[in-house]
């Protein structure tokens, strides 16, 4: 394997070991490694696109569900690939440009999502949230600074207690917070009006991949009529699941769960620690996106307009691997 | 000193340091037994019960099974003491009344398990949360007549009593995998029964137990997985016909899951851990008795049963009253 500078390596180890967190965050942190990796680059004109490329896969390996991820490279990849100019100075600037570019689009977007979801939240409307969501949070407290007095449910989301860091980012803006165990989110539901997620990733069917727990929550909004509203950059909608790809839950390691001591005493205790799950789409009652809200049925179409360009790239990969495997002549 | 290992076994049941609710009950009997012991006058002995019963009630208030057995040893007492018998004779019948009704809750769950055993087939995976002593039977029962199943068990916070029924299970040979509570509906998938036990049932068949039972119960609904709950007849509460609601207990502030929650939001944020969850009957395929298997709609016939109908129930305070009543007299 390629050697990369320390730089590049440091990102991709925070993002691996969740020292940068949360799919904005790490979307934006890729961006940043395209970024550093063309102004680092010395070699010559021909290999940049390579170079870069290679960088992508990387950074890309660093965790295998968040979309935003191979997203965020691809925007910047994408553009360097499609650049008129070549030659190293222009498609340096040009991937340069475009990092910068995803980087202020990814916090406008938080920004913007958080202005129209304040829309959906009512006077004295009791929320509940689960781990940490930056685009989550950015709706609940646009709707604290418009006046709306809310209450707010955090669960503490085992195993990594993302949740207290939602409730002291709550609780520094004077936002009532209450921390609970994931396990009394259906004793608490009866008094919640809403419940605001973030995601991981969107899927084509509208399907919201986000931390474990989260299907669990929606379900039981569902069951006791409680409105599901999911705040998701576009970035985070996943185009390959629009060809038939399925979105890769990781499964992080024992010990995130339980004590080495634990495990040491129990070796024959299997301990899984799925890091995210799926809710399905009729759970969910909207996507606020940073384009407006839509309904998660709709995210089809979110990627369409994304990456409709595109899709002939799939196309073709897909008709290459069915080459390779004699369905196609 | 007796009355200071009381109080600190009430400590013990408040902050969950006691896992299953039998133990709890045990435990309580038998303190209660050697608080009784101490007594040297029958005025003395109801005056004790006047002081610790209430709190020891109040410990586990969603614990029938708690209520069910001090119930019994107090009409064990005030049995006696109405035959004129002297304290010594009184504090012989209540421990037999005490032995009994602890041969009898064994009985009970050694039945029930023998029962919810054989509703484990080969190949099932099971899915359990928190600690239950009947639970464990049931998998040891189904294991020792050769049934190859495996075990998932949720971690079960704010206790985390999932880790230790994890250890046991894994003691018992039987394959066994523990995971965070919000990955029920991930894994659910997987699950072919739901088996839990609980701290009371209702009269309309509801269930009280450990937090988080509710939802495993909602996402195993949803996967059309069948949901079990052990329920030996003394964790019937008889209450609930008379419409009270069962108290259902937040965590005590020092208890684990709170104090760490201080700590980690260096107490800056509010917490709340209620201790159990409602889960509705229709959320439940069947409760498991010692008598049987039952639909949770049928709890109502299991209580006319044991207490008759019109119901015959003496309420705790009444026995109370009544004992002072008769011991007054003499």
């Amino acid at each position: 394997m390629r050697t990369f500078p320390p730089e590049i390596v440091k990102i991709y180890e925070e993002i691996r070991d969740m020292k940068i967190r949360g799919a904005g965050r790490i979307a934006r942190a890729a961006a940043m490694a395209l970024k550093m990796a063309a102004e680092m680059y010395t070699g010559d004109d021909e290999r940049i696109l390579e170079y870069l490329s290679s960088v992508a896969s990387y950074v890309g390996s660093s965790r295998p569900t968040a979309v935003s991820l191979p997203n965020a490279l691809h925007y910047v990849l994408s553009r360097v690939k499609l650049a008129k100019r070549r030659g190293v100075r222009p498609l340096k600037e040009v991937a340069i440009r475009a990092a910068d570019q995803f980087i202020e689009y990814s916090l406008r977007a938080v920004e913007m999502i958080g202005k129209i979801g304040a829309g959906r939240i009512k006077d004295g409307d009791v929320i509940m949230t689960h781990c940490n969501s930056t685009a989550a949070l950015s709706v609940i407290f646009e709707a604290w600074q418009r006046g709306k007095r809310i209450k707010v449910y955090a669960t503490e989301t085992r195993p990594k207690f993302q949740g207290h860091i939602t409730a002291k980012a709550l609780a520094s803006k004077g936002i009532p917070v209450i921390l609970i165990p994931d396990s009394a989110v259906r004793y608490f539901m009866k008094d919640v009006d809403k419940v605001v997620l973030g995601a991981d990733a969107v899927a084509a069917n509208g399907a919201v991949v986000n931390k474990i727990g989260t299907s669990l929550i929606a379900l039981s909004a569902h069951e006791a009529r409680v409105r599901v509203f999911v705040a998701a950059e576009t970035y985070k909608f996943s185009p390959a699941t629009l060809f038939g790809e399925l979105v890769k839950i990781e499964e992080r390691g024992a010990e995130e769960v339980v004590g080495e001591k634990y495990l040491a005493k129990n070796p024959k205790v299997v301990v899984r620690n799925p890091a995210f799950d799926v809710t399905p789409p009729e759970y969910i009652d909207a996507i606020i996106t940073e384009r407006g809200i839509i309904a998660p049925q709709a995210a089809s179409l979110v990627l369409i307009e994304e990456y409709g360009r595109e899709f002939g790239d799939y196309l073709t990969n897909i008709t290459s691997d069915m080459e390779d495997e004699g369905y196609v002549g | 000193m007796k009355a200071r290992e009381f109080s600190q076994l009430i400590e013990d049941i408040k902050m969950g340091k006691i896992y299953s609710s039998t133990d709890i009950v045990f435990k309580a009997l038998e303190a209660l037994e050697q608080l009784a012991k101490s007594a040297e006058s029958l005025n003395e002995l109801v005056k004790l019960y006047r002081d610790t019963l209430p709190n020891l009630i109040k410990a586990r208030p969603a614990s029938a099974m708690l209520a069910n057995s001090v119930r019994e040893i107090l009409k064990a007492t005030l049995d006696a003491s109405r035959k004129r018998a002297d304290i010594k004779e009184v504090l012989e019948e209540v421990t037999r009344r005490r032995r009994e009704v602890m041969r009898r809750i064994n009985d009970a769950i050694n039945l029930a398990a023998a029962i919810a055993s054989r509703r484990i087939q080969d190949g099932d995976v099971i899915l359990t949360n928190s600690y239950s002593k009947s639970v464990l039977r049931a998998f040891e029962m189904a294991k020792e007549r050769g049934i190859e199943f495996s075990v998932y068990v949720t971690e079960s916070r704010p206790g985390s009593e999932g880790l230790l029924t994890a250890s046991r299970v894994s003691d018992m040979k039987i394959p066994v995998t523990l995971f965070v509570d919000s990955a029920v509906r991930y894994f659910m998938k997987d699950v072919d029964k739901v088996l839990i036990s609980c701290e009371a049932v209702a009269a309309n068949g509801a269930v009280v137990n450990k937090i988080g039972t509710s939802l495993i119960a909602l996402s195993a609904h949803e996967a059309r997985v069948r949901v079990f709950v052990m329920a030996i007849t003394y964790k019937f509460n008889p209450e609930t016909i008379f419409g009270e609601l069962i108290e259902i207990a937040e965590e005590e502030p020092q208890a684990p899951f709170l104090q760490d929650m201080k700590t980690r939001t260096q107490g800056a944020i509010k917490a709340l851990s209620p201790l159990f969850d409602v889960t509705p009957p229709e959320y439940i395929d069947a409760i498991i008795t010692e008598r049987g298997i039952i639909a949770p709609q049928a709890v109502t016939t299991v209580l006319k049963e044991i207490y008759g109908w019109p119901f015959k129930l003496e309420d705790i305070d009444g026995l109370l009253r009544e004992l002072e009543s008769v011991t007054k007299v003499k």
